[in-house]
Formats: structure tokens, C-alpha cells, sequence
């Protein structure tokens, strides 16, 4: 039985600008088991994205350690070990949907494309719509897309980066439903960046509670709520319970002040 | 006129009317004020002109577009775009490269013509120097640009995936580039007809357009000056139109398209 | 006819990580071009060298100081162009002061006008519905006409009906430089947000108070971009105004006249000094660009 999938120890990260240095990452420390769903959440500027990207290899700390599938993140990136999802689609415009859902495949060289993209996009429930352009479908429908493509080549790790913060309210409780039920069938490791505590806690069997200046983490709350839950679980007193430690948690980051 | 279809004629009908309209006053201009012919011909005289003298505007035509314009946009613009991967792949480069393109840009390049004519010599390859000249910084400036242009997301996408610099380019950021891409060539095609037609103006054998332009305004030969733009203004627009409809089929996904 | 979809300011070095690189390219290319002089002279500088008896020193001596050369040194670009300056007298025609004057006073004019007539006309343009479906193809599509090449036409046309010197040149000028700033005031005129456009229609503000509150001040980004393009073209079209019927006075005459006479470091000269004009009036437009930007409060 492997280690865990993502560990960081005294991770941080600092950067000079012009005024003053910036610690958007002070001496994180984290560990993420497989087959967990991990949120982070906190305010801007906590350094949840930048946690994220470091563990995605698009930012380096600058001291610390961290172990992606038990190598270096630059070494997991170049073994294709995750698929990102960003904030927003960033979809290809001039390719149609089955091709943007193919783009990973066509880059590492897969075989089974036709295959693999037609599962993933019957996965998020867009059978029909491969020959679609981009710009054709609405912003949740293409959030599920850009899901899909970051499942293509069946990775074990899925990062992603407040992928429904751009949509409206009743969008993003559909597809936190449709997120669970994935997640549910094909088992992989999540690690989910948001701001909203609802989301955090519906979705998560782990809470990273983030606060700002140093970004550093303040709470780890597990959570147990079945595995077939469905929305109204947000009314139970368990989750008001939950999301009222994790809102303790921001407040004593003093991320509620100015 | 309502609705989409009613829109769509207007375009159309109104700037066709405007330009019959124009060739309709300017023929009676002419002919009601008896305007002399070496200062202005009529249309109508222009056409009969015209249509005299095929043999010749196609002699110049050939001199002109087909052995200098052409193969001066095309050795200009795929140099400017060359060299513009070039400066991609080496940031120094692109530094002191594109200040320096956008002044160049700035400069009357029609002042090297009598130079190319010095080194190519009177007969057409000095005038495909003049386009090749004139081309080659507006699509550096625009290719450098496009190729900026793919957004940060979508190249944050490409490392995650561990992509290579040369899938990147050719999945990513060339494609991007295109709307930029066709920007310069469009532009380049207007450039290309002008550079070739001035040169001709610092010597050339007798053929040419700009070589019978200028001595047919010396002979005061107007209505073959006349004939000469029309088949300039032909050839320029179905150029510019060829560029259009082929920048359609490649960037038709570009918002500038949707309504 | 822009080359660029905004021209830069002129000094590049001013932005950080900017100066060293453009300084290395600039001396790039001057070695390259002390280097290419030699083969590229030794048409004529051959027999020379070997009459001289051939050996480094002859050859480097040689090639750089030719007087009727293939390619001229570049220090004898920068003697001939000291000596035009500052060694004949400004009114004199062997200065180039004097002609640099001649071709820049009809850019001015041709600007002046042609920016007024693009202003006026786009103006037009986004208040006249039917002006924009009618005139705007027509505009664009005189653009892909060569218009350079009626030049000789205007000026000989002109000519006879008694218009010489100033103002033909100044009307090609016009005409090149209008169409630049046309299209760039209507998309500055338009460029304001639906929403902005609704606040006024709340204050219920005519056409005129909307033109002058909110679509100009939106529109003088734009138009300074295209008043940096329109100046140079501007003086494109007065040095091509000058060489179609031989005129004798101008930067244009005097590239016509190098050329006819071999008078190669003359055309290099006047081709600097053009360089010269044109580089200096996109930096004088960006001059008042940034002061009037900065008049407006736009962060720099």
C-alpha cells in the first residue's frame, strides 16, 4: 500500500515584489490519502491556488518539501499524474468538443482516443454534444467539458481550481451533485480549491482551512457524511456543525477583517 | 427593411447604389461640363480604353503582380513570420528585435527602392525586394504579438500536460495566432501592390503598371493612367477579398464573428 | 495601410530588460553591415585593391571609403549626412535641412488635413447610419487600392490646372493618412460600453452631449494610436509626391536624384534624414499622447 498520494512538509513560498516580500506560503504542512476529496478553502490571498499550482508544478516553493505520488511534482507533471480543471473552461475555441476532450490524448501520445473522450463525456453528461463548438454550449456545460478533458487520460489525481466560481448558484449545486457521483464512481484523489463553505463541506472528506498574511493552513476538519448524499444534507445540524467550524477556523485567521 | 435578410441586402445595396452613384455624376461631370480628357476621362471613356488595350495591362499585370507581388509577399511575410518564432524561442531576441520592427515601421521604406533597384538591378527581382522590404516588419510585429496572444490558462493547461515547446506551438499558441496572422497579410497585401508599383516609379524595363503610369501622365495619356488603377483596384480588392474569405474558414471561431 | 496594430513610442529603452537587448542588436547589425560592405564593393572596389597590391589593410580601406559604393559605410552615411546638415547653409540645396523642410512642410499639412477629414468623417459615420453602410466599404475598399500609385496622376492633373509645390503633395498626404484615423475614431467613437451608453440615455442627454462627454474622451486613445500611423504615412506619401514628375526639392527628389546621378551615399543620407522626420514625429505625437492621456487621468 503506497504512502500518501500528496505530501507537503514546512512547505513555503515567498516572493519578492517591489514594496515588500509576499509569503503566500508559510511552513504548510499536509498530507492527502488516496481516494480523498480535499478541500481548500479560505479568502484571496491565502494561498490556496498557490498551494495548488505548487502542487501541480506550475509554481516552485521556495523551501520545504513535497512529494507527489512519492516523486518530486515536476517529475509526477512529466509522468502526467493529475489532471487540472482552471477557474475557467479554457477551452479551445477552434476545436470542437470531442477534440478539445482529445487534446491531452493527442499531446501524451495515447491510443484509444475515440473511446476514452466518448466515456469521459457521457461521465459528465454530455453525450450528443461532441460536435459542438465551444462557444455553442452555455458556462456550466463547458466547465464540464474542460472536467472531462482532465479525465481523458485517467489520471489518479484531479486538481481543481474554483472551477465553479463563475457560475450561478443553482449551476454550481447541480454540478457539485454531478462532481459527488463522479467521484463516487471512478474513486480518484480530489484536491478542490473554493471559497464557499457550502461547497467545502458538501463535497469534502477533507477541510484544509486557509487564512491570508503568511497564507498558512489553521484547521484540518474530517468529515464522515455518507457517500450518497444529496443537497438537503445541507440543512442537517451535522454539516451546520461542520460549517461552523470551518467558519470558527476563517474567522480565527482573521480572514473576515479588512 | 426588417430582419436579418433585410439587413444583409442593405449592406450590400447601399455602398453598390453609393458606387454607381458616383460613376453616374462623375460621367456627367464630365461630359455635361465638358471637362477636358487629359484632366479627367469618363468612365466611359476609361472602359473603351480599357478594353483596347488588354494585351498590354495584362503584359504589365504580369511584370508587376505575378513576378514581383506574389513572390515578394510570400518570401516577405513567411520571413516575418520566421523570424517571429525565432524571437519566441529566444526572449533577448524579441527584446531588441520588435522595438527596433516598430520603428522600421514607422520609417518611408519606399525611400530603399532606388537602393534595391542599385543592387537587383531595373528588371523585376528588384521590385520583389521592394515587397519583400515593405512586408516583412508588419507581419514580424503582428506574428511576435499573436503569438503572445494564447491566454495564460491555456498555456498554464499545456504544462500540466507536460507539453513540449513544438506541440505547444503548433496546438496552442499558432492557432491563436491566426487572427494576427491574417491581420499582417491583409495588410500586406495592400503594401505588397504599393511597394512593387513605386518601385517601378526609380526605373524599370518598359513594363510594368507603375512603369506605364508614370509615363503615360507624362504623355498625359490619362484615360490609360485610369485604366492602369482599375486594373490595380481589381487586383488589389480581389487579393484583399481572397485573404478575407480564406481568414473566415481558418478563424471562424473568433468572437468577432458572432453576432 | 497601418504596419502595426499600434506603432511604439519611439525610445524603446526606457522599459526595463529593454535597453541592453536593442543595444546589442543595433551593434549586431552594424558589424554585420561593416562585414557585408566588403564583398558586396568589391565590384567595384576589386581592382582597386589588387591594383594597390591586395593585403587586410588595403581591402578594409578600400571597401568603407568608396566613393561611388554598392553599400556605403555606415561612418560614410553619418559624414555625408553631417555635412548636408551642418556643413551647407539650411536654404541652400545641397543642405539637407532644406529639403528635409520642403517634404515636411506638405506632411504637415496633408496631416493636419487628413486627420481633421478623418475626425470629421467618422463623426459622420457613427451618427449617419446611412453613411456607415454606404461610405465605410468604399473607404475600406479604397485601401487595398494602391492609392501610391496615382500619385504622378494627382500632382501632373493638378499641375495643370495651375496647383503645384504644396498642395498636390499635400493632398496625397491627406488622402493616405484620413483613412488610418477614419477607422480608428469610429472604433473609439463606438468603443464605450452598452452599459455607459445607458447612464446617459437615464439623463436623457442628446446626441451631441453624448459625443462630447463620453464617446470622444473614450475615443483619444484610439485616435493617437492612429495619428502616430497617419504622420508616417503621411510622410510616405510627400516623398512619393515628389518623384513622379521630378521634382527638385524634397527628400523624394533628392533619392530620385542620387539614384539617377549614382550617387549612392547621397540616397543613403537622404534616406537617414526621411528616417530621421518620420521617427521624430511618431515621438512628437507620443509626446502629446502621454501628456494628454495623463491630462485625462489614464494610468500610464
Amino acid at each position: 500500500m503506497a504512502g500518501p498520494v500528496i505530501s507537503a512538509r514546512e512547505l513555503s513560498l515567498v516572493f519578492q515584489t517591489a514594496d515588500a516580500p509576499v509569503y503566500a506560503l508559510s511552513k504548510v504542512n499536509l498530507e492527502v490519502e488516496e481516494g480523498d476529496f480535499v478541500s481548500f478553502i479560505g479568502p484571496s490571498g491565502c494561498g490556496k491556488t498557490t498551494l495548488l499550482r505548487v502542487i501541480a508544478d506550475l509554481e516552485q516553493a521556495t523551501s520545504g518539501t513535497i512529494t507527489v505520488n512519492g516523486m518530486s511534482p515536476q517529475e509526477a507533471r512529466l509522468k502526467r499524474a493529475y489532471g487540472y480543471v482552471f477557474q475557467a473552461p479554457a477551452l479551445y475555441p477552434w476545436r470542437t468538443v470531442e477534440r478539445n476532450v482529445g487534446l491531452p490524448l493527442e499531446i501524451m501520445g495515447l491510443d484509444n482516443a475515440a473511446e476514452r473522450v466518448a466515456r469521459n463525456l457521457d461521465l459528465v453528461n454530455l453525450k450528443g454534444f461532441e460536435k459542438k463548438y465551444p462557444w455553442q454550449l452555455s458556462g456550466g456545460m463547458q466547465q464540464r467539458v474542460s472536467i472531462a478533458r482532465a479525465l481523458a487520460f485517467d489520471p489518479k489525481l484531479l486538481l481543481m481550481d474554483e472551477p465553479f466560481g463563475a457560475l450561478d448558484e443553482i449551476v454550481r449545486d447541480k454540478l457539485n451533485q454531478q462532481l459527488l457521483e463522479l467521484w463516487g464512481r471512478t474513486k480518484k484523489t480530489v484536491v478542490f480549491v473554493t471559497h464557499s463553505i457550502p461547497e467545502a463541506v458538501f463535497l469534502s472528506t477533507k477541510i484544509v482551512v486557509m487564512s491570508p498574511r503568511p497564507g498558512r493552513i489553521i484547521d484540518v476538519i474530517k468529515t464522515d457524511f455518507p457517500r450518497d448524499r444529496a443537497l438537503d444534507i445541507r440543512e442537517t445540524p451535522e454539516f451546520l456543525a461542520v460549517a461552523h467550524r470551518v467558519r470558527e477556523g476563517l474567522k480565527a485567521g482573521h480572514s473576515y477583517e479588512d | 427593411m426588417t430582419g436579418k435578410t433585410g439587413g444583409r441586402l442593405t449592406d450590400i445595396l447601399y455602398p453598390a447604389l453609393f458606387g454607381v452613384g458616383v460613376l453616374v455624376i462623375w460621367e456627367a461631370v464630365v461630359k455635361g461640363f465638358g471637362v477636358p480628357a487629359v484632366l479627367l476621362p469618363a468612365p466611359s471613356a476609361i472602359w473603351a480604353k480599357l478594353i483596347a488595350s488588354l494585351p498590354l495591362l495584362w503584359a504589365d499585370f504580369v511584370q508587376t503582380v505575378i513576378r514581383a507581388v506574389i513572390p515578394g509577399w510570400i518570401i516577405g511575410s513567411l520571413s516575418g513570420f520566421l523570424v517571429a518564432i525565432l524571437c519566441d524561442r529566444i526572449p533577448f531576441l524579441r527584446r531588441g528585435l520588435l522595438p527596433l520592427g516598430n520603428l522600421v515601421a514607422a520609417l518611408p521604406i519606399v525611400g530603399v527602392a532606388p537602393i534595391l533597384v542599385m543592387w537587383f538591378g531595373f528588371d523585376w527581382q528588384s521590385k520583389a525586394a521592394m515587397v519583400v522590404v515593405m512586408t516583412f516588419f508588419p507581419m514580424l510585429i503582428n506574428a511576435v504579438a499573436g503569438l503572445a496572444a494564447s491566454g495564460h490558462l491555456e498555456r498554464d493547461l499545456m504544462r500540466s500536460y507536460g507539453s513540449s515547446w513544438w506541440q505547444t506551438l503548433l496546438k496552442l499558441r499558432l492557432p491563436a495566432a491566426m487572427p494576427f496572422i491574417f491581420n499582417a497579410l491583409k495588410i500586406n497585401a495592400t503594401l505588397a501592390m504599393i511597394g512593387a508599383i513605386v518601385a517601378e516609379f526609380f526605373g524599370t524595363p518598359i513594363v510594368g503598371m507603375g512603369f506605364r503610369i508614370s509615363t503615360e501622365v507624362g504623355r498625359l495619356g490619362l484615360d490609360m493612367v485610369w485604366a492602369e488603377i482599375a486594373v490595380a483596384a481589381i487586383t488589389g480588392s480581389a487579393f484583399y477579398g481572397l485573404l478575407v474569405f480564406l481568414e473566415r474558414r481558418v478563424t471562424f471561431w473568433h468572437p468577432s464573428y458572432r453576432k | 495601410m497601418s504596419a502595426a496594430p499600434a506603432i511604439a513610442a519611439k525610445a524603446p529603452a526606457r522599459a526595463e530588460g529593454h535597453a541592453l537587448p536593442v543595444a546589442v542588436v543595433c551593434l549586431a547589425i552594424l558589424v554585420l553591415w561593416y562585414i557585408a560592405a566588403i564583398p558586396m564593393n568589391w565590384v567595384v572596389t576589386g581592382p582597386k585593391i589588387e591594383a594597390a597590391g591586395g593585403g587586410l589593410a588595403n581591402t578594409l580601406a578600400f571597401s568603407w571609403n568608396e566613393a561611388r559604393p554598392v553599400i556605403p559605410a555606415p561612418h560614410q552615411i553619418a559624414l555625408e549626412l553631417w555635412k548636408s546638415v551642418f556643413g551647407a547653409k539650411p536654404w541652400m540645396p545641397k543642405s539637407l535641412i532644406y529639403h528635409g523642410w520642403v517634404t515636411l512642410s506638405s506632411t504637415l499639412l496633408g496631416f493636419l488635413l487628413g486627420s481633421l477629414l478623418g475626425i470629421v468623417l467618422a463623426i459622420a459615420i457613427v451618427h449617419v447610419k446611412f453613411l456607415s453602410k454606404s461610405l465605410m466599404p468604399w473607404i475600406i475598399a479604397s485601401q487595398t487600392i494602391p492609392i501610391l500609385a496615382i500619385a504622378p496622376m494627382v500632382i501632373v492633373v493638378l499641375g495643370s490646372l495651375g496647383f503645384t509645390g504644396l498642395l498636390p503633395k499635400s493632398l496625397i498626404s491627406m488622402y493616405l493618412c484620413f483613412f488610418p484615423v477614419t477607422i480608428g475614431m469610429v472604433k473609439g467613437l463606438t468603443s464605450p460600453e452598452t452599459m455607459q451608453l445607458d447612464l446617459m440615455r437615464t439623463y436623457n442627454a442628446s446626441s451631441a452631449q453624448v459625443l462630447w462627454k463620453l464617446r470622444f474622451p473614450a475615443a483619444v486613445p484610439f485616435l493617437f494610436t492612429s495619428l502616430k500611423v497617419a504622420v508616417a504615412i503621411a510622410l510616405t506619401g510627400a516623398i512619393v509626391g515628389e518623384l513622379p514628375t521630378g521634382a527638385i526639392a524634397g527628400i523624394g527628389a533628392r533619392l530620385l536624384q542620387g539614384s539617377y546621378y549614382g550617387q549612392t551615399v547621397q540616397i543613403w543620407a537622404a534616406l537617414f534624414m526621411g528616417s530621421f522626420i518620420a521617427a521624430g514625429l511618431v515621438w512628437l505625437v507620443g509626446v502629446a499622447e502621454r501628456f494628454t492621456l495623463k491630462r485625462m487621468g489614464v494610468r500610464p
